[in-house]
Parts: structure tokens; sequence; C-alpha cells
């Protein structure tokens, strides 16, 4: 049985590229649960970046369950992230778990994620396997468009819940649906059947972007639920960062098809000019960007000690105050609380729906 | 009438400031050869002390990594007396092994955080990058030099000069491969227990820094400890040791770091393993786990990992390391009395009673 770590929805696009290549013994770990932390935090290094201590409690309870095999990234890179697969590999012979299979690629270079599809398939071609990864990048698309609506709709929602089942509904059926035509249709029928939600819409919609690093922004495990307690001031919000840096090959060879990581870091130029790892050019170019598109407010999340999150949160004060974009950095460690973070979130809200207030007061 | 000879020495030599901290011990003639030789006035800032941490410590964030917050009271020390300061954004020379992130943001940092700022004389390179090869690191080291003359061959003439003083700062630093045997396998006897013999690992912005490192190499020295650091193993021993691990590391010191560790727990004939790590180094994270992992191997061989930061205090640090040695010391004493006759045991009992006797009025 084969297992990866856990990514919030965007870990539906390995659930679905792994069944695609005819594997049907997935375990599929939905999100991190406390014991789950508690088990990573215990066997981790202190001061690592929380993510691994996520990944390995994870793990660690996946192979409890049964996982005799290990699927994850590794490489050559900027942060600290392509280290995690040494990390992982060392922590896991502490433990005592001898007899686990690891299968690892360097996620800077997608021909590697090629051979690696065709290793785990079962005697699958290299054409399905190429399939397979373009049907990948499509869902994660697809998966991001159910996101968007999912955060907009959830936060004027009549009928408590409803957002969130018709979110659901969407992401089996990507999961399940193979066909190219099918998927391209699904594209359509994502924002009709969300409109359908019955919605009390404000007169000022109060709209915030949250940025940072990676996984900070999409394991809702890690972050508290955030997306799901703005939603619930009534604010909507965009998630700026995807995963589909990494998997949506098809876009990266599309020149039509705009590139959010590029966009970001063209935007920071004067701030930032150069690749620091991770998410940090985008931290500062989505404030630039995202204020050009009217929105009120900025969070940026990153796990503590993050190095490439610090250098963008040192320069991000000159930067809002430039742009008179409001923003808020928060940092989560593996003790984090909901109850902690709500305070804190309700006051940065409030003080973006007040100023919103006292604009359209101006203009009317 | 002032002739052209006249003007030209009464003319002010630019000021270039230099600060000393990260990038500056990894190359420390490199930069300020370069300079002087283009006949700019180098100013170093003065070297680590708790004033210049405190001043670092109003601007920056709690977060931060201890050895940029050193860095900015290096800045604030140099930039009212400087009319250019050097920082420059070196990610690394090589295809894949870089240094820490912080190489590259930190000049940035210091761009949003002060106003008042001289002019930066600064530059990124990175090899990693595909266009970014040796040409690249010449035309920046000539963007540099232009702010200071403009001619061409002077800036040429002093790019060779700095690579000479850098080539032989490297060679006195870094042992032989024979060297390094000669040293691990030889026991330092002196009159009395072999003297101990400990490899310091760390960063070298952060061994040689008097701040960061709370003076370690030369309380050692004191302690009449033999010391070897790993900036000092040769680079063939390093990529040896490397094949142990599962895949690449990447960050340039560390690996020297987990290198050096490797190879001396290897051959087992030091005493013990100290390492220095700034809190909250993210690079450290990484090397002091996997050398804790294979230490485990070898419970009997001591190893001990220091954090510091601006909040540890120096009596604390200083026990730990005395501690530390005393361990060494210890099983070096044991075995020394081991080797003794009975007539030697006696003359030396009675001679560390004196002693103690004399201590004690």
């Amino acid at each position: 049985m084969i297992t990866y770590p856990p990514f919030g929805p965007s870990g539906y696009v390995f659930l679905a590229g792994l069944k695609d290549i005819g594997r049907e013994d997935v375990l599929h770990l939905s999100r991190p649960t406390k014991k789950m932390i508690a088990l990573g935090v215990a066997h981790s290094p202190e001061t690592i970046c929380t993510p691994l201590k996520y990944c390995v409690g994870a793990l660690a309870t996946g192979v409890e369950m049964g996982a005799t095999e290990i699927a994850f990234p590794s490489g050559m890179g900027t942060c600290r992230f392509s280290m995690y697969y040494e990390l992982i590999r060392l922590i896991f012979e502490d433990m005592g778990y001898d007899d686990i299979v690891f299968h690892t690629f360097d996620y800077h270079l997608p021909i590697d994620l090629l051979k690696l599809f065709k290793n785990l398939s079962k005697n699958k071609s290299y054409a399905e396997v190429v399939a397979a990864l373009l049907r990948g990048g499509i869902r994660n698309r697809l998966l991001d468009q159910v996101d968007e609506q999912l955060n907009f709709y959830r936060a004027f929602e009549v009928e408590k819940g409803r957002t969130e089942e018709v979110a659901e509904e969407f992401y089996q059926e990507i999961i399940n649906t193979r066909r190219f035509q099918a998927l391209s249709r699904l594209k359509k029928k994502i924002p009709k059947k969300f409109q359908e939600i019955e919605v009390d819409l404000p007169s000022e919609i109060v709209r915030v972007v949250v940025v940072g690093e990676i996984y900070a922004v999409l394991e809702p495990g890690m972050n508290q639920d955030l997306n799901k307690r703005i939603n619930e001031l009534n604010v909507a919000v965009k998630t700026g960062v995807t995963l589909r840096k990494y998997t949506d090959i098809g876009a990266k060879i599309n020149p039509f098809i705009k590139d959010p990581v590029k966009e970001g870091a063209r935007a920071a130029k004067k701030y930032l000019p150069y690749y620091c790892g991770g998410d940090a050019q985008q931290t500062i170019g989505d404030l630039i960007l995202y204020k050009k598109k009217g929105y009120d407010g900025l969070i940026q999340l990153y796990p503590f000690t993050c190095m490439p999150e610090l250098i963008a949160k040192d320069i991000l004060p000159k930067v809002s105050q430039e742009f008179d974009m409001p923003k808020y950095s928060l940092v989560f460690d593996e003790k984090a609380e909901g109850a902690a973070i709500q305070t804190r979130l309700e006051a940065f809200i409030n003080m973006l729906k007040r100023k919103r207030m006292a604009k359209s007061k101006e203009n009317n | 009438m002032q002739g052209p000879r006249e003007k030209q020495n009464s003319k002010k030599k630019k000021i270039v400031g230099i600060p000393r901290g990260l990038i500056f011990y990894h190359y420390p003639e490199l930069f300020k050869t370069f300079f002087e030789q283009l006949g700019a006035k180098v100013v170093l800032s003065k070297p680590s002390t708790q004033k210049l941490l405190r001043n670092g410590l109003k601007v920056s964030s709690d977060e931060e990594c201890f050895s940029c917050k050193v860095f900015y009271g290096h800045i604030i020390d140099l930039k009212n007396q400087v009319d250019f300061l050097f920082l420059p954004q070196f990610h690394g020379n090589h295809k894949f092994l870089v240094k820490c992130p912080k190489f590259i943001g930190l000049p940035d940092v210091i761009r949003a955080i002060f106003t008042d700022l001289p002019e930066i004389i600064g530059g990124y390179h990175s090899r990693t990058k595909k266009h970014h090869h040796t040409p690249h690191l010449f035309w920046l080291f000539f963007k540099a030099g232009w702010k200071i003359t403009k001619n061409p061959f002077k800036i040429l003439m002093a790019i060779a000069k700095a690579r000479k003083k850098h080539q032989q700062f490297k060679q006195k630093q870094i042992w032989s491969r024979e060297k390094l045997e000669a040293w691990k396998n030889k026991a330092f006897s002196g009159d009395g227990p072999e003297k101990v013999k400990v490899a310091l690992l760390g960063h070298s912005y952060v061994i040689n820094d008097p701040v960061l490192s709370f003076n370690t190499l030369k309380k050692l020295r004191e302690m009449d400890v033999e010391v070897v650091s790993s900036e000092q193993i040769p680079e063939e021993i390093i990529n040896e040791q490397m094949k142990k691990l599962h895949s690449t590391l990447y960050f340039e010191e560390e690996r020297k770091i987990v290198g050096t560790a490797l190879y001396f727990l290897e051959s087992g004939t030091i005493d013990g393993l100290l390492q220095l790590i700034p809190f909250p180094c993210g690079p450290s994270a990484i090397s002091s786990e996997i050398i804790l992992h294979h230490a485990k191997k070898r419970p009997e061989f001591p190893v001990i990992q220091l954090v510091v930061d601006d909040n540890t205090g120096e009596a604390g640090f200083l026990t730990r390391l005395e501690a530390f040695v005393m361990t060494m010391k210890r099983k070096k004493f044991l075995k020394f009395k081991k080797g003794l006759s009975t007539e030697q045991l006696t003359l030396l009992a009675s001679k560390t009673s004196e002693e103690s006797a004399v201590k004690a009025q």
C-alpha cells in the first residue's frame, strides 16, 4: 500500500493520479490529526520547519495503518524542503520502520516525476503515464477553481454548510473523472452550480488574499481552517499560492496561460529582486497585484523559522505602507491553536471592515 | 595654481565599508584586497561586541537568525562613516551547492529597514542559474570596481591580486589530507595526561565571531585543548563522507560540518565533537539531526550541540563548555593513571594534594 503526505484538498491530485496509473492500493491521509502531530513532534528536530513535523507524523501513522511504500520528493533547492527526504529516512530508521520502500524524485524536474510514475504504475505505457500527468495538472486547476468558489460563497451563504457540501461533491467528481472532454465540461459546470447557492450579499464585500508558505496556506490542518474562520466573519478569501506550479505541466508549456509565480516575482522586483526560496517573492508581489485588483488586505502565513518567509516578512511593512494595503503576518508552529488565532484574526478583519465602511461613506 | 598631480592627491579617497559578518568570513582577503588595489580606503566594521549586538537587536525582528541580528549591528556601526557599503548577494559558485538563502535576501531586508544608507555596491550571483557562469562573476566585479575607478586595466589587475590573496588564505586555512591524518592519529602527550582533541563544528561566521561563538575557540585553547574546526577539512574528505547520505546535502557549510563529524565518528581517534548552532538556524537543524543520528551508533563518543542566541547567558554557556571538556579530560587522566607504576602514582597523589592545599589557602 502506498502513501504520501497530506496536502489539503490539493492532495486529491496525488490520489487521482495514482488511481489513473492503476494503483488501487492508495492510502490517502486527508488531514493531520492532533495525534499525528504529536507523533511527528516527538521524533523531529526542534527547530526544523513545521511541515516536516506534520509529514513525519502523518507518514508514521500511515505506516501504522499498513502502508509499505512512501512517495516523497527530494532534490536540490534553495530552502530546506529538498532535505526533508533525508531527514525522513533517518527518522524512520530511528523509529524502527526498517522495511519501508521509499520512492523519491527531484520535484524541480518533470522528467523525474514521469520516471517515478512509470515505476509506480502497473504495466502502463509511457503515453498513458504522460496522459495521467497532464490530467493531474488539469485536475489541479479544477480543484483550485472549486476552492476559489468555496472561499467566496461560504462567506455569504444563507444555509450553513451548503457550500461545503457542494465543494465535497465536486472533489469526488474531479477525482473520478478520467476523460479529458468530461474534465473540460466540469470547468463550466463548477461556477454554475455554485451560483445556485442562496447567498446574502452585503452592500460592501470585503476581500482578503492569503499568501505565504505553500504548506501553511494549503493545509487546513496546519492553519487551523483559516479560510473557514475568515468566511465565518463574512469576508471573502482568495488563496494566492497554489500547488499548480509543480503539477501543471500543461500550463508551463502553454504561453497563453499566465504564470502567477512569475507575475508575483516581476511585481516584487523593486523590493525582493532575486529568488530566495519558497514563495517569498510571491508574498510581496501579491500585495502589489491584489491591491490593484481591489482587495482590502493581505494575510501572510508561515511556519516558525521558515527562512524565505522571514525575509519577506521583514520587507512587507515597507511595501504595505507604500501601497496602503493592510497586512498581517501569522506564524504557525506545532502548538498552534484555533482559539489563539481567532482573536487576532477578528481584530484584523474588523479593522478592514471599518476601513471599508469609512471609505464608502467618503465616496457617498 | 594646483597642477594635475597635486589635484589628484588632494582628492579624497573613496571609502568602502565591509561589514564583518556572514560572507566576509568566507572571503576575508578577497574583497578587501580588491577595493584597496583600486585605490579606495576599506573600512571594516569593528569586531562584534555586546553593544553592537544590542544596537542590532533594536532594528531586527525576534525570529531573525542570531548571526543576522549581529550583522545589523555591523551595518549600524558602518553606515555613517563610509561612502559605499559593500553588500553582495552571493548564493554560490557551484552548480548545486549553495549558501543559506539569507545570503541572497538580507541585503534586500537591509534596504527596506534602514532609511539612511550610503550607496550600496552589490551584485547577485548564483551558479545554479543557467546563465551565471564565470563571465557573469567578472562582470559583477567590473560593475563594483567601476564605482571606484574608471580604469578597466586597474580593475583587472585588482581582480587578479585579490584572487591570489584569497588562494593564499585558503591554502593556509585548509589542511592537507596528510596533515589531517597525522593530527587525527597523534597523541599529544605532555608531562601529564594526553591533551584532549576536539573538532569544533559550525559556520565560519559563527566560529570566528567573538559574540556569536562566545569566544569558544579561544576558551578551548586556554583549556589546553587541541582544536580543529570544520573549516579546515579538505574537500576530498568531505565528498567521501557525503556518500553515506541518502540524498545530496546542498548547503555548502552544512556539508563541511556533517562531513567533518562523520569523518571523525568513523575513525574515533579524537575525543569529542562540539557543534555551535545559532538560533534558529535553518540548515543547522538539518545538520544537527544527521550528526545526532550517526553519533547514536557510537554512544561512547561525546557529542555536544550548543545552541546560542541573544538570550544565552555567558556563564551558563561556559559551564556547559567546561563540563564537556572536563568529561574528556577525566577520561584522559584515568588512562594516564592506568599506565603509571605504583611509585609514580604515589608521587602524583602527593603532588595533587599539595596543589589543592595551596589552592584552599
